[in-house]
């Protein structure tokens, strides 16, 4: 299956860079093609300036320096997110790529007239989001963890109708239990063995 | 009080940039001292970097030069504004930067590695999301508003007890009509306008008036004013 990897972390030898070197060597045990696509690495700008907001209507076709990211993402069956969570979501890098990679054309139709979009992406048979986060578990429940609903809600509704969706989160990293962060690894390996 | 309204919008045209105008007249008109950060004029960079990060897992925010003021600006401010598009059900990548480069550590909160982040923001007393959707508000039911929560309850966890939230969000923006677009900047106004704002009240928010006499009363009172306007005075003669 071919899998893309999306990477959002400025520290490549944080726990995070682990947990995406896990990823990748387990995807690619289980006999997946896996594209990496690290933001931080690319310098991947995240700001949707004036220009592209007065062209959103256009399309991808007026933005080449993103049609390399969204041909990407139409040739993927899997897309794997492994990010930290900050204030409760996406690190602005990642939410930058939703924002200009993930527009119109690309990853939904919106016949005019209408409000409602038509998901566009149904080549996505899978969603998963590998994260840590600062804060313990209940801290996270009582902010309401909007990063999990802009991926299992947001990204999920314009993949394929019948993508199977996974939220591999790890919480309370500001305490330091080294146990608990090698069971994670593991975890994270074997999740994503039988993706 | 002072204010801070936080604007993230790519174009200085937009309905969005009336939408932050009508805010900030409206806080000045309530007499407050209000400072604008238009973060997409200012050239503001969202991306949190290597070095900052190491410093933030040292529990300090690196600030330079520009998210220094801006992060003094919030520790002055009673009044928290934040007005945005909604992208991808919560905030643009530039707002978002924002939150993570200067509410940092030993800014809006300390990290108590047993019990997450403790407030450091206890001195805001009104935290406000000024929002446009171009979804109707049925997707918002349906795929949660995570913008929303990220300001109503990850930002609001940061400031005190009582600390006020209000919510002023028009939905559906593509399709929307003029009147809709004109009836949601004067609720900006009234909302953020008033000298002594229904939110401010330091008891909460202000019920209805119970009348004193109970139900009966109420009742007498309806019919009092049904009478009075029954009698054959017509009508649309005296006052108009």
């Amino acid at each position: 299956m071919q899998v893309l990897l999306v990477y959002a972390h400025p520290d490549p030898e944080s726990f995070c860079g682990r947990l995406r070197d896990t990823a990748v060597a387990a995807l690619e045990g289980a006999g997946h093609q896996v594209d990496l696509l690290d933001l931080y690495a690319e310098g991947f700008d995240p700001v949707l300036g004036p220009d592209e907001w007065s062209k959103h209507q256009v399309g991808i076709a007026a933005l080449p320096e993103l049609a390399d990211h969204a041909r990407r993402l139409g040739q993927a069956r899997a897309l794997v997110l492994v990010h930290p969570t900050w204030w409760g979501g996406q690190p602005a890098i990642l939410k930058g790529w939703l924002d200009r990679v993930w527009i119109e054309g690309v990853a939904y139709t919106l016949p005019t007239g209408r409000s409602r979009v038509r998901p566009r992406l149904h080549n996505l048979r899978r969603i998963v989001v590998v994260t840590t986060h600062g804060s313990p578990h209940r801290m996270n429940r009582l902010q309401g963890e909007p990063g999990r609903l802009v991926a299992m809600r947001g990204v999920r509704a314009l993949a394929h109708p019948l993508a199977r969706k996974r939220f591999i989160a790890y919480y309370g990293i500001d305490r330091d239990e080294p146990e608990r962060r090698e069971a994670f690894v593991g975890r994270v390996a074997r999740e994503l063995a039988r993706l | 009080m002072r204010a801070v309204v936080v604007w993230a919008h790519p174009s200085p045209d937009s309905f969005s940039a009336t939408v932050c105008a009508t805010a900030a007249t409206a806080l000045r008109r309530a007499g407050h001292q209000v400072e604008v950060l238009d973060l997409y004029r200012e050239a503001f960079d969202p991306v949190m970097d290597r070095e900052q990060w190491r410093a933030y897992r040292q529990e300090e925010t690196l600030l330079d030069d520009a998210s220094r003021r801006h992060a003094d600006l919030v520790l002055r401010s009673e009044i928290l504004v934040f007005v945005y598009p909604t992208w991808w059900f919560g905030l643009p990548a530039m707002l978002k930067g924002w939150l993570e480069r200067v509410l940092g550590p030993g800014v809006a909160f300390d990290i108590d590695a047993g019990h997450g982040p403790r407030g450091r923001l206890g001195h805001v007393r009104h935290l406000v999301g000024i929002s446009t959707y171009g979804s109707p508000r049925l997707d918002l039911l349906l795929h949660g508003d995570a913008g929303r929560r990220t300001l109503l309850r990850s930002v609001r966890l940061s400031c005190g007890p009582r600390c006020r939230s209000t919510w002023l969000a028009l939905y559906d923006l593509d399709r929307s009509t003029a009147i809709r677009r004109a009836t949601f900047l004067a609720q900006i106004d009234t909302s953020l306008g008033r000298r002594r704002p229904r939110w401010t009240t330091p008891l909460g928010r202000r019920r209805p008036r119970r009348c004193p006499g109970g139900t009966a009363a109420i009742s007498a009172a309806t019919e009092t004013a049904t009478a009075v306007a029954d009698p054959s005075v017509p009508s649309g003669t005296a006052g108009d």
